[in-house]
């Protein structure tokens, strides 16, 4: 046979190709998971779909990121009324939600004897409607509103039997509706304006962090901060621990668990016989229902000293416009509906109702069910009432206190359905366990504030097999009263809401202007009059006794700015985001007063055991001296059984050694309970603490400036005093842009949003808590907490300084770090070698290096940043100014022949702070709002005496007198 | 010009030749025993190593704010160590001091292994140890170059140089005794003796060239002494960190260099000269000299610390004060203590002549001063990273047992090579001594 040289070039070459060795693929090529993108979407191209936060009851407007088929970051939505840009941490978080690598992907039938076994939909489906039953169908879930609450309502109604929707929210915003009723005798909620208050007192209302609407309350606080007309909101915060909320009040003290109501009812009889000239109808009625209430008595039972307590009687009475805000903590003890009545009586008297508070009337007021109904509910359940239960977006095995009571009901269900995204202790007692689509999943009609009506879409494909909620209740059973589908079923309730709110425009072509803000609202909702009190309230006023202040140690469980009732646990982010006051990661600690750790010997770290109730559990102690000698406290976030790979299990679950005894007039849960017990084990853990230091050690890093001075500066118009330095080598030149920072002290609260927004924008790894103790912590922007020596402290975001003269570019050996053009101190990680000079040489510590090669393990992998380089092991990184996003916006700038404009480039931290207390600009550009920032006379630069001549100035804090 | 007599009397010249020659010949089972030890500390400080290569650094006990531990201590350890020998081949050569003769061959050894030993320290330090070379300022298709205002990449240069002299200064030494060596046997050993002799047949002209090249060397090696130790002293000193960050880096690290360098010359002379019967050659009176240089530096460096605290106060710098406060009482106030005693207190003792004549203290006292020359790097490195300029970022470092087995390795190493060359090649300058004893018989001095 003849050989040609042709057919030997292709045996050559299928020979060469049969041999070829199969390629690896490292993790950069699984950026892109999809090769061919779906038909609309330009690969590389960010897309932003509007929608509503589900991660708490509050409903703050989000815009998902979408690159390639893929949710790579939630922000903020600046349009929306609730949030208005900022977004917690917790709502950052959703997106590990998401992509959490325990969700549920397909059908699960768990058999009596605990056997797992995976279904396929048509399998689970037919399975659960042939064991339908006749008889009592309950969905229990979690707060539900707008559309969902409604197609399951009627999906119920519709249903045989007397079904019942059993809405468990622990926390939740009942106390408020309750509390309306007694005082005014009105099923109405309040809207809190911090905005319009000169002056706030917060009774153990943590509302940076949990209470009610945090993102809100943040933003509009941050705005009654600010320096208006020679004034400046002052706040004070009374309560039994202390909180980031208290660390952020001027002044902050400890008062004694119950003494609540003795206190407000005291400032309010002082504040009536002050005021003798306002118009407060029946002033006689309310003289006598005080008359036993004095702030000496308030003083003795709190333990506040007397002075303490007549100055804030006094700054009260004199402001025009106050706000007394009590909640959280103090609602939710046993006498919790008595101090939110007394507060809400204090702010009446105060005359603020028509100015920093609203009533409202809504048909959607808070139905989560009181404790009280939902243990009857599990009664029931034990009677074997209940044929069906519905497990949605609730968790009770974790967070209701009668957890083996629950169990032992649920055993006598006979059909469980739990729908969900992913594992946890009450999913897991279900029969079938379906998976649902997360909220970025889905479509949805929130109303999470009467005339808000936000939406919920669907920013990508379901990345695994789920399906909507009302989707598989539709396919379980149809509803007479719903439509076929659930696309349908949304659509009408859009529709009606269109109706409702704008009846002139038509419904087509407004829906995408809907779909591109996030819902519909009007901007303006008037207040209500001043509404009448109720006269049943005196009775109640009369009823009431001085508290007996407890002796022995209580117990205070604290909803977790991090982890809210616990959901935030099987999320690493935030179990890696520094606890806002003490800095630990990865646990909660139990915190305790110096008093109780001397009587039991206890140092930071010894682990001791808690009884209460007959249960015990183990955690650590934090010795704080910001807490009262009687109270233990604790925030909810560890002990979970059942909940994926990254909760903390070695800490125990608060919350099970709660009694279930509830407040006597609301039903609601009791979050104290006063027959603790404290014993020291033989164990000791340390608690990983990223902070070493909470004291300056005159270092002036947080600089302050009293509120009088900042009046008269203001006045007169005064900048900042510049300081010459002689230089020796040329300046770097910026022709087109100098991008600086701008971060307002005063305003920054440290709530930690800056933190998760970068974790989640630049792929900045998770390292755990041991890597955290041993200090390769990576986070690129971190809040400082600095004590200003007078019991209070201030917080400080902290990131890459972008030095002008920066120390660390000038010992890399190999240029890995250079100066930009543009006034970035750029890191070039392919070029970096490792030899962490330049992190030795950073004064502000701000540089990260990779101790281990970050891992993303599917699915965490799809929310990966693509336009952020993959940082390989021994690379130096830190901050960029988000590069990228101003590489995007030049781009953007080019293409339409203009410079970048101000504004224009957002980097992560700004764009989630809730407070706005980061501002990004160009120098260059003299209007830019940063320029005439800097030049402020609160600017100032950290370490100003290195001359390192930083990029991100700060703005000294206001302190009030 | 000290006219004293450093040798045992009367020793011939077959004396010497045999006597230096005794360390080459047929090593013994304890030999290999010591051998096999080394090569098990280098396996382990290898297996350490390739244990940080695969999985990262994380497995060395760095972190945010302590970015650079034990292996930048050990780096300035082996540097230091690296001193004497340059020092008393070349410094003392130039000074016409006699007393080197015996001790300068063990010196240079001492000097090229613990310059090796340094060397790789800064790699091994790197995040990306694959990537060394691109330290190396060389032409590339993407223009990339060094950063030379770098402190560091002075070091890859001083460092360099160094041991490309000191090799060269310590091969070109030896050349007259390679060929008394190649003269003693036959066969292989004939050729690989042959090889390092490079044809000496001890003629006059090439004794000329000899002596000429060896006095250039000299003359090139003496700024080298001074100038590396500076230079590793900026990789500090240039940097903004209090306690770092100071002007008497340099003299005060070439003088604990060459402190650490004497010290580590008494620890190897007297187990070795013990063993391989030198006593004739190497006697007391040069351990004495190696004493009297210790007190001298020791003295110096005594000195710079009481002058950096001195400075730390005056300058009512902040920051200075707090870190040396902290580096006297505060996690690591043990290790300072400890470098206080070794460097500072035990050296004076040598002021009595009682104790600079006894050898076996003068050993012990060379064994503390290892130890808290070491002490001292340490203290140096991590005392003043973990609390510098930011509170928050305060920190604690403690090395793991992937550092400790490096450094272990890295003794390993540096022994290995030192048996192997005490086997291999005469430990004492054979030519020189010969020619210092024969000018003490012929009546003295040139001079």
């Amino acid at each position: 046979m003849k050989f040609s040289r042709r057919s030997f070039l292709k045996s050559l070459g299928a020979l060469s190709f049969a041999m070829a060795p199969p390629v690896t693929r490292g993790p950069l090529q699984q950026l892109y998971p999809k090769l061919i993108p779906a038909e609309e979407i330009i690969p590389g191209m960010p897309y932003w779909y509007a929608s509503t936060c589900r991660e708490c009851p509050a409903g703050c407007g989000v815009m998902h990121k979408v690159r390639d088929g893929n949710v790579i970051k939630i922000e903020g939505n600046p349009n929306h009324p609730i949030s208005r840009g900022g977004l917690c941490p917790r709502g950052q978080a959703a997106l590990q939600e998401l992509y959490n690598i325990d969700r549920i992907r397909q059908p699960i039938f768990i058999a009596e004897n605990g056997k797992q076994t995976e279904l396929t939909w048509e399998a689970a489906l037919r399975e659960i409607r042939s064991r339908l039953i006749t008889g009592r169908t309950s969905i229990m879930t979690g707060h539900v509103n707008g559309a969902q609450k409604k197609f399951m309502e009627t999906w119920l109604r519709t249903l045989p039997g007397q079904n019942s929707l059993v809405e468990y929210e622990p926390l939740n915003r009942r106390a408020d509706v309750q509390v309306n009723k007694i005082v005014f005798n009105k099923e109405v909620s309040s809207t809190y304006h911090l905005d319009k208050a000169r002056y706030i007192l917060s009774i153990g209302a943590d509302f940076m962090e949990t209470w009610q609407s945090p993102v809100q309350h943040s933003h509009n606080f941050a705005i009654a901060r600010q320096l208006k007309d020679g004034q400046a909101c002052k706040f004070v915060y009374l309560g039994i621990s202390g909180s980031l909320t208290s660390t952020n009040a001027d002044e902050s003290h400890i008062i004694a668990p119950r003494s609540e109501p003795a206190i407000l009812l005291a400032l309010a009889k002082y504040i009536l016989e002050k005021r003798s000239d306002n118009d407060i109808r029946m002033r006689d009625t309310w003289a006598e229902s005080l008359a036993p209430y004095s702030l000496e008595t308030a003083s003795q039972l709190s333990g506040v000293a007397l002075d303490i307590l007549k100055k804030i009687a006094s700054d009260l009475s004199q402001s025009d416009a106050s706000l007394v805000l009590c909640g959280d903590a103090v609602a939710s003890h046993e006498r919790g509906t008595e101090s939110v009545v007394a507060a809400t009586i204090l702010n009446y008297i105060a005359g603020n109702f028509g100015k920093t508070i609203e009533l409202f009337n809504s048909p959607d007021n808070d139905t989560t069910w009181a404790v009280s109904d939902f243990d009857r509910f599990v009664e029931s359940m034990e009677a074997r009432q209940i044929s069906t239960l519905m497990i949605h977006q609730t968790n009770p095995i974790y967070n209701y206190p009668g957890t083996q009571k629950l169990e032992s009901a649920l055993r006598k269900v006979p059909l469980k359905i739990a729908f969900a995204t992913t594992m946890n202790e009450t999913v897991a007692k279900a029969d079938f366990i379906l998976p649902i689509h997360h909220s970025i999943e889905t479509w949805g009609l929130d109303e999470p504030e009467p005339g808000v009506f936000s939406l919920v879409q669907p920013a990508i494909d379901p990345i695994y097999e789920s399906r909507a909620i009302e989707e598989i209740l539709l396919s379980i059973r149809l509803s007479t009263d719903l439509p076929e589908t659930f696309e349908k079923f949304i659509n009408d309730e859009w529709a009606a809401v269109f109706r409702k709110v704008e009846p002139s425009e038509t419904f087509g072509p407004n829906w995408q202007t809907m779909l591109e803000q996030g819902g519909m609202w009007s901007d303006e909702r008037t207040m209500d009059s001043v509404p009448s009190i109720s006269r049943n309230l005196f009775d109640f006023l009369s009823s009431l006794k001085h508290p007996v202040i407890p002796a022995a140690p209580m117990f205070q469980v604290k909803a977790s700015h991090r982890f809210y009732d616990g959901r935030g646990a099987n999320k690493s982010w935030l179990w890696e985001l520094p606890h806002g006051t003490d800095n630990s990661v990865w646990d909660t600690p139990v915190r305790i007063h110096p008093e109780i750790a001397a009587a039991h010997h206890l140092k930071d770290g010894d682990v001791v055991s808690l009884s209460a109730n007959q249960r015990t559990i183990e955690a650590p102690v934090l010795i704080t001296n910001n807490i009262h000698p009687n109270v233990i406290a604790m925030e909810i976030g560890a002990g979970h059984t059942n909940y994926g790979e990254m909760a903390v299990k070695e800490t125990g679950n608060p919350i099970s050694l709660l009694s279930r005894t509830n407040d006597f007039s609301s039903g609601d849960l009791v979050f104290m309970t006063d027959e603790i017990s404290i014993k020291r084990t033989e164990k000791s853990r340390k608690i990983a603490r990223v902070q070493g230091s909470y004291d300056q050690h005159r270092r002036e890093i947080i600089q302050e400036i009293p509120l009088a001075e900042a009046v008269k500066l203001e006045a007169n118009h005064a900048h900042r005093p510049i300081h010459e330095h002689t230089e020796i080598y040329p300046e770097h030149k910026h022709p087109i842009y100098d991008w600086a920072m701008v971060v307002d002290l005063s305003a920054c609260n440290g709530c930690g949003s800056c933190v998760v927004s970068c974790y989640a924008e630049n792929n900045v790894p998770i390292v755990g808590k041991q890597q955290v103790e041993r200090g390769r912590e990576m986070a690129w922007i971190r809040i400082e907490r600095f004590e200003m020596g007078d019991g209070r402290s201030r917080f400080l975001p902290m990131m890459c300084q972008h030095c002008e003269h920066a120390p660390c570019e000038t010992v890399c050996p190999v240029y890995a770090t250079m100066h930009s053009s543009e006034g970035l101190n750029v890191q070039v990680y392919n070029r970096c070698v490792g030899t962490r000079y330049c992190s030795n040489n950073c004064p502000y510590k701000a540089r990260r290096f990779n101790y281990w090669s970050p891992k993303w393990p599917e699915p965490t992998d799809r929310q990966l940043n693509p336009d952020i380089y993959h940082r390989p092991k021994g690379v130096m990184e830190k901050c960029t100014f988000c590069s990228h996003r101003i590489r995007k916006a030049k781009e953007d700038a080019k293409i339409e022949g203009r410079l970048v404009r101000d504004g224009e480039v957002m980097p992560a931290c700004a764009q989630s702070c809730p407070t706005g207390a980061l501002t990004f600009g160009n120098l260059n550009d003299p209007e830019s709002k940063v320029s005439k920032l800097v030049n402020d006379y609160r600017a100032y630069v950290v370490f100003e005496e290195l001359n390192t001549k930083p990029s991100v100035i700060y703005l000294k804090g206001i302190k009030h007198g | 010009m000290d006219k004293e007599n450093y040798f045992a009397p009367a020793l011939t010249a077959a004396d010497i030749n045999s006597r230096v020659a005794y360390s080459t010949q047929k090593p013994g089972v304890k030999f290999y025993l010591a051998i096999a030890l080394f090569l098990a500390m280098i396996g382990f400080g290898a297996y350490c190593l390739y244990t940080q290569i695969t999985t990262g650094m994380g497995v060395a006990g760095m972190n945010n704010p302590v970015a650079w531990g034990i292996y930048l201590t050990n780096f300035v350890f082996w540097v230091g160590i690296a001193h004497s020998g340059t020092l008393i081949s070349a410094i003392l050569f130039l000074f016409r001091s006699r007393w080197r003769t015996s001790v300068n061959r063990i010196a240079e050894a001492m000097t090229v292994f613990a310059v090796m030993m340094a060397g790789l320290f800064p790699l091994i330090h790197l995040g990306r140890i694959w990537f060394c070379y691109w330290l190396f300022p060389y032409p590339n298709a993407r223009t990339l170059w060094v950063n030379f205002r770098s402190p560091l990449n002075w070091d890859v240069f001083a460092v360099s140089t160094y041991m490309t002299v000191s090799t060269l200064f310590f091969i070109v030494g030896m050349i007259p005794d390679m060929a008394v060596l190649r003269d003693r046997f036959t066969g292989v050993k004939n050729k690989i003796y042959g090889i390092f002799a490079m044809g000496w047949r001890g003629t006059h002209k090439q004794w000329h060239h000899y002596e000429t090249a060896y006095m250039l060397f000299a003359a090139l090696a003496t700024p080298l002494v001074i100038s590396v130790h500076s230079i590793v002293s900026w990789d500090f000193a240039m940097s903004i960190l209090p306690g770092w960050h100071s002007t008497i880096f340099a003299p005060y690290f070439v003088s604990g260099a060459i402190f650490s360098g004497c010290a580590m010359v008494i620890t190897i002379l007297y187990p070795l000269r013990k063993i391989f019967k030198l006593e004739d050659l190497i006697t007391k009176k040069h351990f004495t000299r190696l004493a009297q240089m210790m007190l001298l530096t020791s003295l110096i460096v005594s000195y710079s610390y009481l002058t950096e605290f001195f400075i730390a106060w005056y300058s009512n710098n902040n920051f200075e004060q707090e870190s040396f406060l902290y580096r006297a009482f505060g996690y690591y106030g043990p290790y300072f203590w400890i470098m206080l005693t070794c460097n500072m207190f035990i050296p004076l003792t040598i002021f009595f002549k009682k104790i600079r004549t006894n050898v076996k203290i003068l050993f012990i006292i060379s064994i503390f001063v290892n130890i808290g020359m070491w002490m001292e790097r340490f203290v140096i490195i991590i005392t003043s990273l973990a609390r510098d300029f930011d509170p928050y970022a305060w920190g604690q470092y403690s090395p793991t047992h992937i550092e400790w087995g490096i450094f272990i390795g890295s003794f390993g190493g540096f022994l290995l090579l030192f048996f192997s060359f005490v086997k291999f090649a005469p430990v004492v300058a054979i030519s020189e001594v010969k020619g210092q004893i024969h000018h003490d018989m012929h009546g003295g001095d040139h001079d």
